[in-house]
């Protein structure tokens, strides 16, 4: 691709940013137990060779990370929470849950006396020994990736390992809480999950605030699921209003292994899920749904990428996004389908409901498809409130923000169907309730 | 006798075109009217204008509900005032249950007329005769409002919400139609359930056999956006017999 001068420029600057940004992290020092693993000078360098992402870049077209990399971050430092904020920001009441405050394991917050025999999970500064060799790898070669896997290493706070003995089917769910208490401070977490032959899992995610400062949560997470494996994973990105998140999970399935993913954004500035996967072996299913909730002011961008490398695996995927005034919420998705991918089948799904005039959604759905005998489809749609839908609720009595918050979580609440615990299911609705009662100002 | 609808001089027009030319009626309490009339004449656009369906322009009259000028209002508050429309082609609303629909609605206009609103256990006590009058069940009620509902389904499901909405004036758009024999008996108990004092019921029909079921006492034929016919029930077996295209503007006088 030739170098336009105005890309130059932009690439300079990104690359100044991230060089500022490394110098006010300058005392920064990984953990103790990753010193010897973690390649963080290389990743520094990598970082700031790279600079921060630009528009320029196929993937961040519709994502300007502007108002992040020139944000002044400061290292994380231990923060004090109320118990009770555990309780607002948890999916799943019962589950064995691990809370990171500012990026750090709280042992005083979580809760782990109920741990299921065959699963072992612990925070990875203490956890080098647990990784397998593949992981250890991968966390070597972290410093050659893009830029913001690169700073996650250079930078990195903490994370966690989590691994499923074969054959372990654990109906405990498991549930990891990530809260800020805003500063400014940049936490980069890494995790590693896998899971073992035949063994199952339900697992959480949830990113909350304390704060309603800037901070940044920029995550890296590869999930491994070995033969008939099958996860259940569900992200809740409900970052306070002026936060920074973005997000990478990586995942590979070997044959008739299975992932759910569910991945639910409604709060931060500007925030970024990027899911990416790659099936291995026969007949594995990648299933993903999710929605984006974008208020004033608010970017989401929930991208996926899927990639088939063998004959016989099976993906779908729904994404609902829902868009306020002034919000901005993008989805791209693409499936890779490789020429011995026979007989995939695949099918993909976005629809963008838009609220307001001002509100505005960007879909990019792809299919890159080698293979000759496939089943692969995509859908995209955006529109408004069915009108007519509308006046029948006003005909009841019904008045129009209401009308409006329920017809717009008429949209979204089937999707909830996807996950398995009832209390996730009625976590999210609640949290959808709430999100639409402030963005249509329905009167108590 | 209590005057709660005055239609004066009524005309209506959506974009360019004028549909209602100077229509006029008047509804008591406890009366029921039947506005009959050839496809085109404007019988649903008396409805959606009374309901207060956005897109229609008045270029002239009034309407008066109860001493109040309608027009003013919107939909929801006509609603919240007593006003029901049955729908000739009920919404489906995916996402969103009978239940919780209804629920929402009757809230709205209990809290609107300062009534206490009704919990999930006091609405399913509420709402159980409603259903049982209608021969529906409680399993209805979880469905998506319209969503894969026969006609006849819909039909049932516009007259459960008219009984517990429990409107002062019901205006039904073609209630009847695409309705079976047994459909129509289900939904004409129904309408007749709502018959009394203080209350009105304006049926929009094209065809003559919902009076054998639903006695008017009130027939009207609306044709080019006029009433240009008034009389009692005879009427209707007069149409049926003679069509319309014999009436031409005898009578304004309801």
């Amino acid at each position: 691709m030739a170098v336009l001068p105005k890309h130059k420029a932009q690439l300079n600057a990104a690359r100044k940013m991230a060089t500022s940004h490394a110098e006010a992290l300058a005392s920064y020092e990984a953990p103790r137990g990753l010193q010897s693993l973690l390649p963080t000078a290389d990743a520094r360098a990598a970082f700031e060779k790279a600079g921060f992402p630009t528009p320029v870049n196929e993937a961040w077209t519709f994502t300007n990370l502007a108002p992040l990399a020139k944000t002044n971050f400061t290292l994380p430092h231990k923060g004090q929470v109320n118990g009770a904020v555990i309780g607002e920001a948890k999916l799943v009441r019962d589950a064995v849950t691990l809370v990171f405050i500012n990026g750090q394991l709280s042992y005083d917050l979580s809760e782990m006396t109920s741990m299921p025999t065959g699963v072992t999970i612990a925070p990875l500064s203490q956890a080098a020994s647990m990784l397998t060799d593949a992981q250890e790898a991968e966390l070597k070669k972290s410093a050659t990736k893009e830029s913001l896997t690169a700073v996650n290493t250079a930078f990195l706070t903490d994370g966690y390992v989590l691994r499923v003995a074969e054959g372990q089917n654990i109906t405990t769910p498991v549930e990891l809480v990530f809260l800020s208490t805003g500063d400014q401070q940049a936490v980069n977490l890494k995790t590693f999950i896998s899971l073992g032959k035949g063994s199952t899992l339900e697992l959480s995610e949830v990113f909350h605030s304390t704060s309603d400062e800037a901070y940044w949560h920029n995550s890296v997470t590869h999930i491994d699921l070995a033969e008939n494996a099958q996860l259940h994973f569900t992200r809740k990105q409900d970052e306070g209003t002026a936060a920074f998140h973005t997000a990478e999970v990586h995942t590979t399935l070997q044959r008739d292994a299975s992932f759910y993913g569910f991945l639910a954004n409604l709060g931060g500035k500007i925030a970024r899920t990027l899911f990416d996967s790659t099936s291995k072996g026969a007949n594995t299913s990648v299933n993903l749904a999710g929605f984006n909730l974008t208020g004033n002011g608010q970017h989401h961008n929930t991208s996926t990428n899927t990639l088939h490398t063998v004959a016989h695996t099976n993906a779908n995927q729904t994404f609902r996004n829902v868009v306020a005034a002034g919000g901005h919420s993008v989805f791209m998705g693409k499936y890779h389908v490789l020429a011995e991918a026979q007989q995939t089948d695949a099918a993909m799904l976005n629809q963008n409901l838009l609220l307001a005039p001002s509100a505005k959604a960007d879909s990019k759905p792809e299919l890159e498809i080698y293979a000759d005998d496939v089943k692969c489809s995509h859908g995209a749609s955006t529109g408004k409130l069915d009108e007519t839908a509308l006046f029948y609720m006003r005909a009841r009595g019904i008045d129009t923000p209401t009308a409006m918050a329920m017809l717009t979580e008429g949209f979204i609440d089937d999707l909830l169907n996807a996950l398995p615990n009832k209390q996730a299911r009625e976590r999210l609705h609640d949290a959808i309730h709430r999100w639409l009662s402030k963005s249509m100002n329905v009167k108590g | 006798m209590t005057e709660l609808l005055n239609i004066e001089n009524l005309h209506a027009r959506v974009e360019e075109k004028e549909i209602l030319k100077g229509l006029s009626l008047k509804v008591n309490a406890g009366e029921v009217h039947a506005i009959m009339g050839p496809n085109g004449s404007g019988k649903s656009t008396l409805a959606s204008v009374l309901a207060g369906k956005p897109g229609y322009e008045i270029t002239e009259g009034s309407v008066n509900f109860q001493g109040e000028d309608l027009l003013e209002f919107e939909a929801e508050e006509r609603a919240q005032k007593g006003i029901f429309l049955g729908f000739q082609y009920p919404v489906e609303i995916p996402g969103v249950n009978s239940m919780y629909f209804l629920r929402t609605a009757l809230n709205a206009q209990r809290k609107a007329r300062g009534e206490e609103e009704l919990d999930g256990f006091d609405f399913m006590d509420f709402i159980q005769d409603k259903l049982e009058l209608l021969d529906m069940n409680t399993e209805f009620l979880k469905r998506p409002v319209n969503v894969g509902f026969s006609g006849g389904e819909k039909k049932r499901h516009e007259t459960l919400q008219m009984c517990a909405l429990n409107p002062t004036l019901a205006l039904l758009d073609e209630t009847d139609s695409g309705l079976d024999i047994d459909a129509l008996q289900i939904v004409s108990r129904g309408v007749n359930a709502m018959r009394g004092e203080g209350k009105a019921i304006v049926l929009i029909t094209h065809y003559q056999r919902l009076l054998d079921y639903i006695e008017p006492d009130f027939v009207h034929v609306l044709k080019d956006g006029q009433i240009i016919k008034s009389g009692d029930k005879t009427l209707a077996t007069e149409l049926e017999k003679e069509g319309y295209s014999g009436l031409t503007n005898e009578t304004t006088a309801a």
